[in-house]
């Protein structure tokens, strides 16, 4: 048997490492096969690691990823590769030839300790995307405290070669000599878990996001939430720091289903808003908040009671309306203007802060024509198999998982990760049988 | 006379400020690269030098308000340096950041900031 068939039958490749291809790395590598674990940003983690806590229990989000993330670093059968982008998949008989870019560092990751000396001294600083540029970083930074691996990367567009953290750093780990480079693998199965953007509420003008400061989204709400966020958890208002007492939510900002002409259901913020609304309670005494939803509030199990105790216990209002109008006043407070009911009649809120409860939208679609993937009308990719938990692709051995097959909550992606690596592993088993067998197409 | 005599309180601060905002690395270093000779990118160092220089001198006045009076909301500090309020907001994250600065309480709606050195 060549090398090259041994490799194909024995190894995974995983795209994008956040919760669900983290899970499903560390699942299918317990199976004894190799993985290749490749992730675009510096970190492992994902958008999950930016969350404060997480529906429904408020566990806190770091202390439920973070192991995991040392796992899958740690784990003898994954091949992490951060910062890496999957460049070129060629099917070849049952073989996928994969062609992954390792983004230069500037920093060698075996020599830095993580120490964080370089960035003490960079003069650069920068708003830091990772904590939706409420935060900074300097132009050599690990995104994140808990970052996995825990190596500094060179932000080449903002750094200006001064120097200065080569010459700081003990371990000489910084090497602006550092180039790209290019990884070949073979591997017999593909789990494809690019995971999902925030939706840019921009397309809404009435909402006016990015023109008053005191309109955040979600995420950079969570950021303001975590405790290892800019703020260490004190929620404020960008514009002047002011605590904010009275808030709005406002629900469904997410893109328009062209077929039907209604948003396209983010099937999470529903949960996300109330679990927010309820940690900013207890966070800021006397708090006034509102969750204002243009369509019904989901009603999958069990949500009807956590909405009924976030009413009850916590005292937070929902109202079904139509934001027709977000201004702002010279006190930076905002006024809202909605249509309620059937009437359709008009109100007014003035509050603190408008949190714009994003929907999700597919991070990529790379790879559609080489693996010859379906993407359904949302741009999610598609999984075609009719089980409980659908994870088959309409190519064999591509697998889909988490919220690149569509918007989903942190269980619901773990669990098709765990099906993908099961569903995987026994695809890779038997395609390592028919490999023993001399036929073999070209 | 009395304005006249706050100007030059106000002046003498903004001095005291620039004079500490000189000792900090980072503008020993903004002032001393052509000296050094590193091959740095000339555009790139044009651009951001002002700015580390103004944002140095900026957060000397912060520090230097919270040293003298105790914690400071960021409104206060913001009638203090006559930086708006997001700016000091900007300047109190990014030195809460490097440990500097910690959160003392609330008062009138605001979080209240302490110089932690």
């Amino acid at each position: 048997m060549s090398e090259s068939a041994v490799t194909m039958k024995s190894a995974g490749l995983v795209v994008g490492a956040g919760v669900a291809g983290i899970e499903a790395a560390i699942k299918l590598a317990d199976q004894g096969f190799t993985v290749y674990l490749v992730e675009k940003n510096p970190s492992i983690g994902g958008r999950m690691a930016q969350l404060s806590r997480v529906f429904p229990e408020l566990d806190c989000a770091s202390n439920v990823l973070t192991p995991r993330m040392i796992e899958a670093g740690k784990h003898p059968n994954v091949r992490m590769l951060p910062y890496s982008e999957v460049k070129d998949i060629r099917r070849e008989g049952d073989i996928f030839k994969v062609r992954i870019l390792k983004k230069p560092r500037f920093v060698d990751e075996n020599r830095c300790t993580g120490c964080g000396v370089c960035a003490q001294h960079c003069p650069v600083e920068i708003a830091n995307d990772f904590d939706e540029r409420i935060g900074v970083r300097n132009a050599i930074y690990i995104p994140f405290p808990n970052a996995v691996p825990q190596v500094y990367t060179i932000d080449k567009e903002h750094c200006l070669r001064c120097g200065l953290c080569q010459n700081v750093c003990m371990s000489k780990a910084v090497d602006f000599q550092q180039r790209p480079e290019t990884i070949e693998v073979e591997v017999g199965a593909i789990i494809i878990a690019s995971g999902f953007n925030p939706f840019d509420p921009r397309k809404y003008e009435e909402y006016s996001f990015s023109r008053y400061d005191n309109v955040i989204t979600g995420l950079t709400l969570e950021r303001l939430l975590s405790l290892s966020g800019p703020t260490g958890g004190h929620v404020l208002r960008l514009s002047d720091g002011k605590i904010p007492r009275k808030i709005a939510f406002i629900q469904c900002v997410s893109p328009e289903n062209p077929k039907s002409g209604k948003m396209y259901c983010s099937e999470v913020c529903c949960m996300y808003a109330t679990k927010q609304a309820e940690l900013l309670k207890e966070l800021i005494q006397g708090a006034d908040i509102t969750i204002y939803h243009a369509e019904s509030l989901r009603s999958d199990e069990g949500l009807e009671e956590y909405y009924k105790k976030a009413r009850t216990e916590y005292g937070i209002k929902y109202s079904k309306a139509k934001i027709t109008e977000v201004v702002e006043k010279p006190t930076h407070n905002l006024l809202i203007r909605a249509s309620t009911g059937e009437a359709g009649k008009l109100v007014e809120n003035e509050v603190d802060m408008v949190v714009l409860s994003t929907g999700l939208v597919p991070s990529a679609n790379d790879f559609v024509d080489a693996l010859r993937l379906k993407l359904d009308d949302g741009g999610f990719f598609e999984a075609v198999d009719s089980d409980s938990i659908s994870v088959q692709t309409s190519t064999e051995g591509v697998f889909v998982v988490g919220a690149a097959e569509g918007p989903k909550d942190i269980a619901k992606s773990v669990k098709q990760a765990d099906a993908a690596a099961l569903k995987a592993s026994a695809y890779l088993r038997q395609l390592g049988e028919v490999k023993t067998t001399p036929t073999r197409r070209p | 006379m009395i304005s006249g005599l706050s100007e030059k309180k106000k002046l003498a601060k903004k001095t005291d400020a620039a004079i500490e905002a000189f000792k900090t690395e980072r503008l020993r270093w903004v002032l001393g690269i052509s000296q050094v000779g590193l091959k740095v990118d000339e555009q790139k160092y044009k651009a951001v030098s002002s700015k580390i220089m103004k944002d140095e001198i900026d957060r000397q006045m912060i520090m230097g308000e919270m040293k003298e009076k105790g914690p400071r909301t960021i409104k206060e500090l913001s009638e203090a340096t006559k930086l708006n309020t997001k700016e000091v907001l900007r300047h109190i994250i990014a030195l809460r950041k490097i440990g500097i600065v910690s959160e003392a309480g609330e008062k009138e709606g605001g979080y209240l900031y302490k110089a932690s050195e």
